[in-house]
């Protein structure tokens, strides 16, 4: 379980990038955070992915504190994560398969076993057959879906994903979010920051509203959470359009 | 164990992943090497110049006319005695006219004009080189003066005295000089090798997030840095011999660097390459 506990990170003297964040999230929930451009999430999901400490309250994963973790044990709490990136970072020198392999290579994991469980995550994304592609000969979709597998072949306890579907376009960010929720079936905590909740809303996930730095609503799975969105958040719920990005 | 084929797969294969910049990191780490190669050579040169000049450093200890064998035996024993003394050559009065004779080969007329030999019998003594200071050599002339049947004892007090203060500036110089150059080609490596490091960071953040132990993280560096700097020392290597061997067609004297010096040289290349990767990684993950 994930807890966080009146969770706050301050950047400088008065500056807080998130304060006072509660919440839990269950083994096999499948949970969207969103909110608009400054609202802290990229921050919440630095805290929880252990990149940063919280300089209030308490953030805990499988019992194991945020900021009370010895640096020679951070790595073993970072294989319990699994992190899905916006612009995929995929390594371009090698197959998708050895860059889903990467992550059981570099945490000294059985050669044992090995090829079985990056297989199984292939599938599980949906691109069994394109193993043997590197990055490049890949589509943006098909990148991302690499990006999951590897996120997800350790088997973690959480899977972090920081806007993953922000380079994509509709179709393949409802495939994402599909593999997601499939992630999440299967016993693992997903956690997804997203401004897309057009598509978010398509699967009815519990949602986390973050606005200046506080979470401002948790929507439970299956509610219907709109007109609360709206209300709390216009700016969120309203299609961004493109133009206003640049 | 699993994780040590990763790591060196992964450091061999950031060589072919990048080989311009593996080439030119190896070429600056070579081209110091080359110049602490250098150095390693006037050192050597200059060592065996210093030794050559203090080997020529010798007492006479001249005779007193007329002694007994008795006499000249106990002298003759306790130089050769002596902890100091390395060797012992007795010279008699005719020896050392001859000796002179022929020194002056062409100017012997000069000799003509001695009714008799004015030369004295001579123990020509050298010394071991811990015993050719200033102080040591004029304590043991002081010793042997005063013993029955010597008239006079000569050494190269004031030369003697020049060349020790001469071979302490040089080595002082030659010891400065190496500090120089081995600080700046540690400098130049480490450089480089942050070069590659900043190529790499995507994957060290990568391998930071998926939970990498810093060990693991490190080492493909380390490997990557350990077989450049290698490589650059075989190079330089390569460059001091030819460079050596041109030398010595002008200069025979010239004294090249043995197998073992490159060898330690090779060894050290190796390390700075690896040091090198550790002392730039260290910035990077710091921020863990």
């Amino acid at each position: 379980m994930i807890s966080l506990n009146k969770v706050g990170k301050e950047f400088r003297r008065d500056r807080w990038g998130v304060k006072d964040i509660s919440f839990t999230i269950d083994k096999g929930e499948f949970v969207v955070l969103t909110g608009p451009s400054g609202a802290g999430k990229t921050t919440l999901m630095k805290l929880l992915s252990f990149e940063q400490q919280p300089s209030t309250g308490e953030l805990l994963l499988e019992g194991r504190a945020n900021g009370r973790v010895k640096k020679r044990e951070l790595p073993y709490v970072r294989r319990r994560i699994g992190v899905v990136f916006q612009d995929f970072r995929l390594l371009p020198d090698r197959t998708a398969y050895e860059n889903v392999a990467f992550v059981l290579r570099a945490t000294g994991a059985g050669r044992k076993g090995l090829h079985r469980r990056v297989v199984r995550a292939l599938a599980l994304v949906g691109l069994s057959g394109r193993g043997d592609a590197m990055p490049s000969e890949l589509s943006g979709g098909e990148q991302q879906r690499i990006g999951l597998a590897r996120a997800i072949v350790s088997d973690p306890f959480l899977v972090l994903a920081d806007e993953p579907t922000g380079n994509l376009d509709d179709d393949n960010k409802r495939e994402v979010f599909k593999i997601l929720r499939k992630v999440a079936a299967g016993g693992t905590a997903v956690l997804v920051a997203t401004h897309d909740l057009n598509v978010a809303r398509e699967f009815r996930a519990r949602t986390l509203i973050l606005d200046k730095g506080r979470l401002v609503k948790d929507a439970p799975a299956g509610s219907e959470s709109e007109a609360a969105l709206a209300a709390v958040a216009p700016h969120v719920s309203r299609p961004v359009r493109t133009g206003m990005n640049v | 164990m699993n994780t040590f084929l990763f790591t060196l797969r992964e450091g061999v294969l950031n060589l072919r992943r990048s080989p311009m910049l593996a080439v030119s990191s190896v070429a600056v780490m070579g081209l110091s090497l080359f110049v602490l190669g250098i150095f390693l050579l006037l050192t050597v040169n200059l060592r065996a110049a210093i030794v050559a000049v203090q080997s020529q450093v010798e007492v006479a200890v001249f005779v007193q006319d007329g002694l007994r064998d008795v006499e000249l035996q106990s002298l003759d024993r306790f130089l050769r005695e002596h902890p100091g003394v390395s060797s012992v050559s007795y010279l008699t009065r005719d020896d050392a006219m001859a000796r002179f004779r022929s020194e002056l080969s062409q100017k012997e007329y000069l000799l003509e004009a001695l009714e008799a030999n004015p030369l004295p019998d001579t123990f020509e003594v050298a010394l071991f080189d811990d015993w050719k200071t200033t102080e040591r050599i004029a304590e043991f002339a002081t010793q042997i003066e005063g013993m029955a049947g010597v008239d006079e004892v000569k050494w190269g007090k004031d030369w003697v005295g020049r060349l020790n203060r001469v071979i302490v500036i040089l080595v002082l110089v030659d010891l400065f000089l190496g500090i120089v150059v081995a600080l700046s080609s540690m400098v130049v490596v480490a450089n480089t090798v942050k070069l590659t490091l900043i190529a790499r960071r995507e994957m060290i953040e990568l391998m930071k997030m998926v939970g990498a132990t810093i060990g693991v993280i490190r080492r493909p560096f380390v490997i990557e840095g350990v077989l450049q700097g290698t490589v650059a020392a075989c190079l330089a290597t390569a460059l001091l011999v030819t460079l050596t061997g041109f030398l010595q067609d002008r200069v025979p004297e010239l004294i090249e660097l043995s197998i073992p010096i490159f060898a330690i040289f090779v060894g050290f290349g190796a390390f700075l390459g690896g040091l090198g990767s550790v002392v730039s990684l260290q910035g990077f993950l710091r921020k863990w």
